[in-house]
C-alpha cells in the first residue's frame, strides 16, 4: 500500500529530523544560547563517518563511534570559541559569531572535499523486508532503530540520571542552579557535547539515506532544525521529537501528493503560524513574564 | 477625590495568587504608602496599576476612568507616572536625554512631521522640549550633570533621575518603588525633601518603601500588605500599633 | 567619466548600504531580523514585475516596490511583536525561507528559472539619489524624538512604554521601514544585475545584510554605511586571496565579536562634551 509505504518513508526523514531537532531544542531551548553552527556539526559527523568507513575502512558502528566523539569535541569547541565569552553582547553577538564558524567550516570542508556531492560509502547490506504489503528496506530499519535508540536513551537521561536534573535545573535558572552548588559550566559544556552528538549521528544517518553528502548540507537541515523546535516549543524535549516525526511525514506526504517544490514551504510555513497563533508550540505552556 | 480606586483587584501568575482582592483609594495630593515584607505584591501592586500587565479580576479606576485593561503607554498620558525597584534607567543616553524621553508625549508626535521639516532648521518643538527637560533637571538638582551617561553617574544620582525623568510627564499621580532604597541616611533626607516638594506641586504619590522611619515621617495613610493581601490599612499611628502588622514583619509570638 | 568597473563597484556599494541600513532600522529598536532578504526579493521581483511586463517607469517602479516591501514588512511586523530576541531571529529566518519558495515555484515570477530580460535601468545617479533621500530621512529620524523613542525602546521598552511611549507602534514602524530599504535595495539590484532568481535573496544574503551593519557599528547612525562601503570594496583588493575571501569574513565575524562586539563606530565616538548649552547627540 502506497500510504503506507509513505508513513514508513515519513517515519525515516522524520527520525533524521527529530535528532536534529533534539540537538537544538537542548541549546536554543533549554541553555537558550545561539547556536548557527549546528547544521555544520551535522555535516562535519556525515564526513567524518565518510573518512571512517570510505578511507579506514571501518564499519557502520565504528563509524557512529567517531563520529560521535569527533562531534561532541567540534560541539564543546564552538561554545568555547565563539558563544560562551561573547554571550554578553546580547543575542546578537553569539548569532554573527556562530554564523562565522559555519561560514569556515561550510569553505574548509568545500576546500577539502570539493562542493559537490559525494558518494556516502554503503555501509549496509541492503535488503527489502515485506511485511504485509509494505517494503522496509534494511536501511530505513536501521535509521529508524538508531534514531529511537538516541531519543529513547536522552530521555531516560533527562528525565532520570543526575545530569540531567542538573540540565533542567540550569534550564529554569541559572543563578539559582549556581548557587545550589550545581556546576553550571560543566553542565552546559556536558550539554553541548550531548547536542552536537545527536547531530553528528543525524549526519550519517543522512548520509545512509541519502547515499551522498555535500559540504553545504547542514544549512537546509538546520533551519529546518529551527523550525521544528519552534514548532513543538523550544525547549521542549518530547514536543521536539514529535515534531520532526510530524515535519517528516509532512514533508514526505506533500511531495508524494503535491509537489516536490513546496515542501520546504509547508514546514516554514507552519513554522510561521505557530508563532503567531501559538507562540509557545504545539507542546510548549505559555509564561507570564514579571517585572 | 479619589485619584485611583482599586476594586477587588487579584492577580494570578499562572497557578500563583500574588494578589488577592485587594481593595484601596488615594486621595488627591496625599502621600500614600504600601508596605509589606518582601513578597507581598506590592511590585506587584504597581505593575497592575502603570499597566505592565493585565490585573486577573477586579476593576482599577484613574481620575474616574476604568483603566482596567488600558495599556501602560496610554496609562502614562493619563498622568500616571512611576519609578522602578531596580532602576530602569536608559544606560547609553545622556542624563537629560533620558529625561527628554519623559516628555515624548508632549512633542508632535507624526512621522511625516519629521521627514518633511525644511533642512536645517532644528525643530523648535525640539528646542522647548529639551528647555522643559532641563528645568526638570534642575529642579531635581541634577542641572551639573546633564551631559553624563546615565550609567556612569553614582546610585543615588541615578535613583533622583529616575524621578526626574517620571516627573517630565507631567503626572497627577507618581508611583515611586522603593526611592530610598540602598540609601544612606544623608541620601534618604535628601529624597524625603524632594518627595515633599512635588507633592507641594499638587502631585499625588503612591510610594512603596521598606524604611520605616521614611514611611512614617511622610506619609498620611498608610496600606500594608502581605503574601498578597490587604491586612491594614490607616494612618501611621494606626499601623505603628497594629498587632497584625508587628507579627507580618516580626513573625507571630 | 569613470571607468565602467570603478562604476560598478560604486553602484554595489550603494546598494549594500541600503541594505545594510535595512538590517540596522529594525535593531534600532532591538529587533534582530535574520529574513532582510526576503524583503530584498520582493522588492526586486515586484520592480521587475513592473517595468518588465508593464512597462512602468523606473521611478515608479522604485517607490512602488519600496513601498510593497514596507507595507509586507508592517504586516509581518505585527505578529514578531509578540516575539523577542531569539525567536524573531528564527521566526524571521522562517519567514524569509518561505518567501524564497514562494518565488522559487511561482511561475508568474519565473519560478525556479528566474527572471530575466530586466532592462539596465539602474544607474549612479539613482542609486545615490535613493541612498540621499534615505539617509536623510534616517538622519532626520534620529534626532527627533522619534528618534530618541527608538533609543528607549532599544535600551529598556517597558520603561519607555510607561513613559508615555507607544513600543508596539513604534517597533511596527521600524519593521516596515527596514522593508522598505531592503525592498529599495532589491529594486535596483535586479535592474543592475539584470536577473534575478530567489537565490539571490535566500539565508546568504540576509546574512550579508547582518555582517555589514554589525561590522560597521550597529549602534552607530553611521556605522552601515561605512561596514557596507568597507566589505564591498576590500574584496576588490583581496581579489588575490579571492578563493579564501569566506573563510575571511567568517574568521572576522568570530574575531569581531569576541573582540569588539559593538563593531567600527560607536554612539558615542564622536560626542563632544560642551561645557554648557546644548548637548549633541
Amino acid at each position: 500500500m502506497i500510504f503506507l509505504q509513505q508513513v514508513v518513508n515519513g517515519l525515516m526523514l522524520g527520525c533524521t529530523y527529530a535528532l536534529v531537532a533534539l540537538g537544538y531544542t537542548l541549546i536554543f531551548g533549554l541553555l537558550r544560547l545561539i547556536h548557527m553552527a549546528h547544521g555544520e556539526v551535522l555535516m562535519i559527523g556525515a564526513y567524518t563517518a565518510l573518512v571512517i568507513i570510505g578511507y579506514l575502512h571501518g564499519n557502520l558502528f565504528l563509524a557512529l563511534v567517531g563520529t560521535m566523539m569527533v562531534t561532541a569535541v567540534l560541539g564543546i569547541t564552538i561554545y568555547l570559541a565563539s558563544i560562551r565569552f561573547v554571550e554578553k553582547g546580547g543575542h546578537l553577538s553569539p548569532l554573527v559569531s556562530t554564523i562565522g564558524v559555519a561560514i569556515v567550516l561550510q569553505e574548509l570542508f568545500t576546500k577539502m572535499f570539493t562542493g559537490e556531492k559525494i558518494a556516502f560509502p554503503e555501509t549496509l547490506a541492503v535488503k527489502n523486508i515485506q511485511l504485509g504489503g509494505v517494503t522496509f528496506s534494511t536501511v530505513q530499519v536501521v535509521i529508524i532503530v538508531i534514531a529511537l535508540a538516541c531519543m529513547i536513551v536522552l530521555y531516560r537521561v533527562l528525565k532520570g540520571t543526575m545530569i540531567g536534573k542538573c540540565i533542567r535545573a540550569v534550564s529554569e535558572n541559572m543563578e539559582t542552579s549556581r548557587l545550589l552548588g550545581i556546576p553550571v559550566f560543566r553542565v552546559v559544556v556536558a550539554t553541548f557535547g550531548i547536542a552536537s552528538t545527536l547531530a553528528g549521528i543525524a549526519g550519517v544517518l543522512v548520509g545512509i539515506a541519502y547515499h551522498s553528502i555535500y559540504p553545504l548540507m547542514g544549512i537546509e537541515i538546520g533551519l529546518k532544525g529551527l523550525a521544528i523546535i519552534i514548532i513543538g516549543g523550544m525547549g521542549n524535549v518530547v514536543g521536539a521529537m514529535v515534531s520532526g516525526l510530524l515535519v517528516g511525514m509532512m514533508e514526505i506526504f506533500s511531495v508524494a501528493y503535491i509537489s516536490s517544490s513546496y515542501k520546504d514551504a509547508f514546514t516554514f510555513g507552519l513554522m510561521v503560524l505557530i508563532l503567531i497563533w501559538k507562540p509557545e508550540g504545539l507542546f510548549g505552556k505559555r509564561a507570564d513574564t514579571r517585572v | 477625590m479619589s485619584v485611583l480606586e482599586i476594586l477587588q483587584v487579584s492577580k494570578w501568575f499562572g497557578g500563583f495568587e500574588a494578589l488577592s482582592a485587594i481593595d484601596m483609594c488615594v486621595d488627591e495630593e496625599a502621600i500614600h504608602a504600601v508596605i509589606g515584607p518582601n513578597g507581598a505584591g506590592k511590585t506587584t501592586l504597581f505593575n497592575l496599576l502603570s499597566g505592565v500587565y493585565p490585573a486577573t479580576q477586579g476593576k482599577i479606576r484613574f481620575n474616574g476612568e476604568d483603566i482596567t485593561r488600558s495599556k501602560a503607554h496610554q496609562i502614562s498620558r493619563m498622568g500616571m507616572a512611576r519609578t522602578f525597584q531596580n532602576i530602569c534607567l536608559f544606560p547609553g543616553m545622556t542624563v537629560l536625554e533620558n529625561v527628554a524621553v519623559g516628555r515624548h508625549a508632549y512633542s508632535d508626535t507624526s512621522l511625516f512631521k519629521v521627514f518633511l521639516r525644511p533642512p536645517f532648521a532644528k525643530s523648535r518643538g525640539e528646542q522647548a522640549l529639551l528647555e522643559r527637560a532641563a528645568e526638570i533637571l534642575d529642579r531635581v538638582g541634577l542641572s551639573a550633570k546633564r551631559d553624563q551617561l546615565a550609567s556612569n553617574l553614582p546610585y543615588g544620582d541615578q535613583r533622583r533621575l529616575e524621578i526626574a525623568r517620571a516627573l517630565a510627564t507631567e503626572p497627577r499621580l507618581l508611583l515611586l518603588d522603593e526611592p530610598a532604597a540602598g540609601m544612606n541616611p544623608n541620601e534618604t533626607e535628601g529624597v524625603l525633601a524632594l518627595i515633599e516638594t512635588i507633592v507641594a506641586d499638587g502631585i499625588t504619590i503612591l510610594l512603596i518603601e521598606h524604611d520605616m522611619k521614611l514611611v512614617m515621617g511622610i506619609a498620611h495613610r498608610i496600606t500594608v500588605l502581605n503574601f498578597g493581601r490587604k491586612i491594614a490599612e490607616g494612618t501611621p499611628d494606626d499601623i505603628r500599633n497594629n498587632p497584625k502588622v508587628v507579627e507580618a514583619y516580626l513573625g507571630a509570638e | 567619466m569613470i571607468d565602467a568597473y570603478t562604476e560598478s563597484i560604486l553602484i554595489f556599494v550603494g546598494i549594500n548600504i541600503l541594505l545594510a541600513y535595512s538590517f540596522y532600522i529594525p535593531m534600532a529598536t532591538n529587533q534582530i531580523s535574520g529574513g532582510q532578504g526576503a524583503f530584498m526579493g520582493i522588492g526586486a521581483y515586484v520592480s521587475a514585475a513592473l517595468t518588465v511586463n508593464f512597462h512602468v517607469p523606473f521611478a515608479l517602479a522604485l517607490a512602488a516596490s519600496g513601498l510593497v516591501a514596507g507595507a509586507i514588512g508592517a504586516v509581518v511586523g505585527f505578529p514578531a511583536l509578540r516575539i523577542r530576541g531569539l525567536y524573531l531571529v528564527i521566526m524571521t529566518l522562517g519567514f524569509a525561507e518561505v518567501v524564497r519558495v514562494f518565488f522559487m515555484t511561482n511561475e508568474y515570477f519565473g519560478g525556479a528559472y528566474g527572471f530575466s530580460g530586466i532592462d539596465e535601468l539602474t544607474n549612479l545617479p539613482y542609486v545615490y539619489g535613493v541612498l540621499a533621500l534615505v539617509l536623510v530621512l534616517l538622519f532626520r529620524l534620529e534626532r527627533s524624538h522619534i528618534g530618541r523613542a527608538f533609543q528607549a525602546i532599544k535600551e529598556n521598552d517597558l520603561a519607555g512604554e510607561t513613559l508615555g511611549i507607544n513600543v508596539t507602534r513604534y517597533k511596527v514602524i521600524a519593521f516596515a521601514l527596514g522593508a522598505m530599504a531592503a525592498g529599495l535595495g532589491g529594486a535596483l539590484y535586479a535592474h543592475y544585475a539584470l536577473f534575478i532568481d530567489s537565490n539571490n535573496f535566500g539565508f546568504h544574503r540576509s546574512i550579508e545584510m547582518v555582517i555589514f551593519a554589525v561590522f560597521g557599528g550597529i549602534n552607530a547612525l553611521w556605522g552601515p554605511l561605512v561596514g557596507a562601503t568597507i566589505l564591498t570594496v576590500i574584496p576588490e583588493f583581496l581579489r588575490v586571496i579571492q578563493e579564501w575571501r569566506m573563510v575571511f569574513y567568517g574568521l572576522m565575524m568570530i574575531l569581531l565579536m569576541a573582540f569588539r562586539p559593538q563593531g567600527l563606530l560607536t554612539k558615542h565616538m564622536f560626542r563632544r562634551e560642551k561645557p554648557q548649552g546644548e548637548t549633541e547627540p
